[in-house]
C-alpha cells in the first residue's frame, strides 16, 4: 500500500484538531482517552457519567448498547451538540459504539467526539436566516389575513350603521310629521286670535321645543289656550318627551276639562312622573313648560309656566311674568304647587313666549343673545305687524348667530288675542 | 427524600419558544432575541415534588425545531421519560401537524407522558386564545409565557410528577 508522507501527517494533525476517542465501560470508569480535544483522562476517579447531564441522561441507553445490542442500531449517533465539552465550548457530533476486549473479552464503550464547531457556525447562519425569514413571512401573512379581516368587518358594521342611521332618519322625520300633526296650523290660529306669529327654527328634524294651541268651550266659555313646551334634553329623548306632553295636555285640557293653568300643569306632571315611573327621583330629561289661558269674555289670562316667562305688552309697558321657578318635573322635595297669575287683558295686549334656545343662541363672541335684547326688540316693534316682528326677530337671531351653529330649538310666540 | 434523573425533551416547530422557556425555568431569564437552536442543548435543573416526596433532577433536552418531527434524529429520543410538545398561539403554522408528531412520538415512547404547551400567551387576547384551542382541537395542557414567566414553572413541575408516577 502507498503511503503518503506530508499528508498522513497532515492527516493526523487535522484529526486531532476535531476527533477524540474515549473507552469507558458502563460504570462509568474510564478506560483510554486519546484526550485530543480535553483531558478527560484527569477524571478517571469519577464516573463519566458525572462530568456531563448528557451523558447522565443516557446511561441507559449505552448499558442498552452492551446488554441489549439488538435494541440499538449501531453506531449510536447525536449529531450537533450544542454543550460544552468539560471546559470545551463548541458543537460536537458524539458517536457510540461497541468495543470487546480481545483478550478479557469484556465491552467497553467507545465515544468517538468530533468537534464540527466550524462547520455548524456555517450551518447556523444559514438556519437562522432560514428561521427567520419563515417566521416573518408567516407573521406577515397573518397579520395580513387580520386586518383583511378586520377590514370586512369595519365594511360589515358601516353597512349596518348605514341601515340603522337610515332607520333612525325615518324615524325622526316620522316622528317630526307626528310633531307637526300636533301642531296647530296657522288658518286655526288666525281664527283664534287677531293677530300672531310663530319663529319655529328646530335644531333638528325631530324637535324638543313644541307648542300647543286650542280653543274650547268650557259651561258656556270660550277659552284659547296656549302652551309652549321645550325639554332640556335634545334629539329623539328631548322630542319623545315633549310629543308626550302635548298629548298629555290635549288629555287634560279637551277631555277632562281642566280650564285652571296651575291645575293642569299639576296633573300633567303627574302623569308624565306616572308613565315614566320616577318616584322623587332627579329627571334627567326635564320640561320648561308655559301655558296661557285665554277669555276673551272675562277679558282676562291666565298663565302658569315652570320656568318659562311670560311678556306683555299693554299700554305699551312691558310686562313680565315669572311663574314657578322649577321645572315641571322636579323631585318632590323640590316641587311646591304651580302658581297662577291671573292678568287683566286690555284692548291691543300683546303676549310672548320664548323657549331659552332664542335668548340663549351665542354669537362669535360666546355672548347670548338675552332677555334684554329680546325685551327690546318686541317692545320697540310692539306696534309693527305680528308678521313684521316675526320678521324682525328672526333677522336679529341669524344676524347675531352669523356663522356659529344654531345652541338649541327656537320657538318664539307672538299672540294679540281678539276682539279685546 | 429519594432523588431521581429524569430526561426529558422539548420539541416543536422552529421558533415557538423552547429554548427561552428553558433559560426562564433554570436561569429566570428572557431574551427577546431570537437565536436558532442547531442540534440540541442540555439544561439540568433539580425541582422538589413534595406530594411525592421525591427530588427530580430534570435533565432538560432542548431540540432544534424541525417542522416534523420524524427530522429529529431518532437518538434524542431514546430513554426520554416525558415530552413537552411547544406550540406558538400566534403562529398557527406550528400546530397544524400537532396529530402527526403526537402520533410518532408516542410509537417511539409509549410510556412517556406529553404535555402539550401554548406558548407566548403574553402576546395574545383572551379572543385569540378561543380561536386557538379550537384550532388546536386537542387539550392543551398550559399556556405559557417565557416572556413573563407565567405557568412556565407549574409545566415543568407538572412533567416532572408525571414522570416520577
Amino acid at each position: 500500500m502507498r503511503s503518503f508522507k506530508y499528508i498522513d501527517r497532515y492527516k493526523q494533525n487535522y484529526k486531532n484538531k476535531r476527533i477524540q476517542f474515549v473507552l469507558f465501560d458502563l460504570q462509568g470508569n474510564i478506560i483510554e482517552s486519546c484526550d485530543t480535544l480535553v483531558n478527560i483522562s484527569l477524571y478517571q476517579d469519577v464516573s463519566i457519567f458525572d462530568l456531563s447531564p448528557f451523558l447522565e441522561s443516557i446511561k441507559d441507553v449505552l448499558a442498552s448498547l452492551i446488554l441489549n445490542p439488538d435494541k440499538i442500531e449501531l453506531p449510536l449517533t447525536y449529531p450537533r451538540l450544542e454543550i460544552p465539552l468539560l471546559t470545551r465550548e463548541g458543537v460536537f457530533d458524539y458517536s457510540f459504539e461497541t468495543f470487546t476486549h480481545p483478550e478479557t473479552k469484556e465491552k467497553y464503550i467507545v465515544w468517538i467526539i468530533e468537534d464540527n464547531t466550524d462547520l455548524y457556525q456555517y450551518l447556523w447562519k444559514v438556519q437562522q436566516e432560514r428561521n427567520e425569514t419563515a417566521i416573518r413571512k408567516e407573521l406577515i401573512v397573518i397579520q395580513t389575513q387580520k386586518i383583511i379581516q378586520l377590514h370586512r368587518s369595519l365594511q360589515e358594521k358601516t353597512h349596518e350603521l348605514h341601515v340603522k342611521e337610515y332607520e333612525l332618519k325615518n324615524q325622526l322625520v316620522y316622528t317630526q310629521k307626528v310633531q307637526q300633526t300636533l301642531l296647530a296650523n296657522s288658518n286655526k290660529l288666525n281664527t283664534w286670535f287677531a293677530d300672531h306669529f310663530v319663529l319655529f327654527l328646530p335644531k333638528n328634524t325631530a324637535t324638543s321645543s313644541l307648542y300647543y294651541a286650542n280653543q274650547i268651550k268650557h259651561n258656556q266659555q270660550t277659552l284659547q289656550f296656549v302652551s309652549l313646551l321645550h325639554c332640556t334634553a335634545s334629539g329623539i329623548t328631548g322630542s319623545f318627551l315633549t310629543t308626550t306632553a302635548i298629548f298629555f295636555l290635549r288629555e287634560i285640557i279637551e277631555i277632562e276639562q281642566l280650564i285652571q293653568p296651575h291645575l293642569v300643569l299639576d296633573s300633567l306632571r303627574s302623569k308624565l312622573l306616572n308613565i315614566f315611573q320616577i318616584e322623587n327621583k332627579q329627571f334627567i330629561e326635564n320640561l320648561e313648560i308655559a301655558l296661557l289661558c285665554i277669555d276673551t269674555a272675562q277679558e282676562q289670562i291666565s298663565f302658569a309656566s315652570a320656568k318659562t316667562p311670560l311678556w306683555l305688552i299693554q299700554q305699551s309697558n312691558l310686562q313680565k311674568h315669572e311663574g314657578s321657578n322649577f321645572l315641571l318635573l322636579c323631585p318632590d322635595d323640590q316641587f311646591t304647587p304651580f302658581e297662577q297669575s291671573v292678568l287683566p287683558l286690555y284692548p291691543c295686549t300683546k303676549l310672548y313666549l320664548t323657549t331659552q334656545g332664542y335668548l340663549a343662541q351665542t354669537n362669535i363672541e360666546q355672548l347670548p343673545i338675552g332677555v334684554s335684547h329680546f325685551e327690546n326688540l318686541i317692545l320697540q316693534h310692539a306696534e309693527q305687524s305680528m308678521a313684521e316682528q316675526k320678521q324682525i326677530l328672526h333677522a336679529f337671531f341669524e344676524q347675531w348667530k352669523i356663522h356659529q351653529e344654531q345652541t338649541d330649538d327656537v320657538l318664539v310666540i307672538g299672540l294679540q288675542p281678539i276682539g279685546v | 427524600m429519594q432523588q431521581v434523573s429524569k430526561k426529558v425533551i422539548l420539541i416543536g416547530n422552529f421558533g415557538v419558544g423552547k429554548t427561552s422557556l428553558v433559560r426562564r425555568f433554570v436561569y429566570q431569564k428572557f431574551s427577546e432575541e431570537y437565536l436558532t437552536t442547531l442540534g440540541v442543548k442540555i439544561d439540568k435543573k433539580s425541582v422538589e415534588i413534595k406530594e411525592k416526596n421525591t427530588i427530580a433532577n430534570l435533565i432538560i433536552w432542548d431540540i432544534a425545531g424541525e417542522v416534523s418531527q420524524t427530522q429529529v434524529p431518532q437518538s434524542y429520543y431514546l430513554g426520554s421519560h416525558g415530552v413537552i410538545y411547544v406550540l406558538d398561539i400566534t403562529r398557527p403554522s406550528t400546530y397544524t401537524r400537532i396529530q402527526e408528531d403526537l402520533d410518532y412520538v408516542k410509537r417511539l415512547l409509549p410510556k412517556a407522558p406529553i404535555c402539550i404547551v401554548g406558548n407566548k400567551v403574553d402576546l395574545v387576547s383572551a379572543q385569540d386564545i378561543e380561536k386557538f384551542k379550537s384550532s388546536v382541537m386537542i387539550p392543551v395542557h398550559f399556556l405559557t409565557s417565557a416572556k413573563d414567566g407565567s405557568n412556565v414553572e407549574s409545566m415543568f413541575l407538572w412533567i416532572a410528577s408525571q414522570m416520577i408516577g
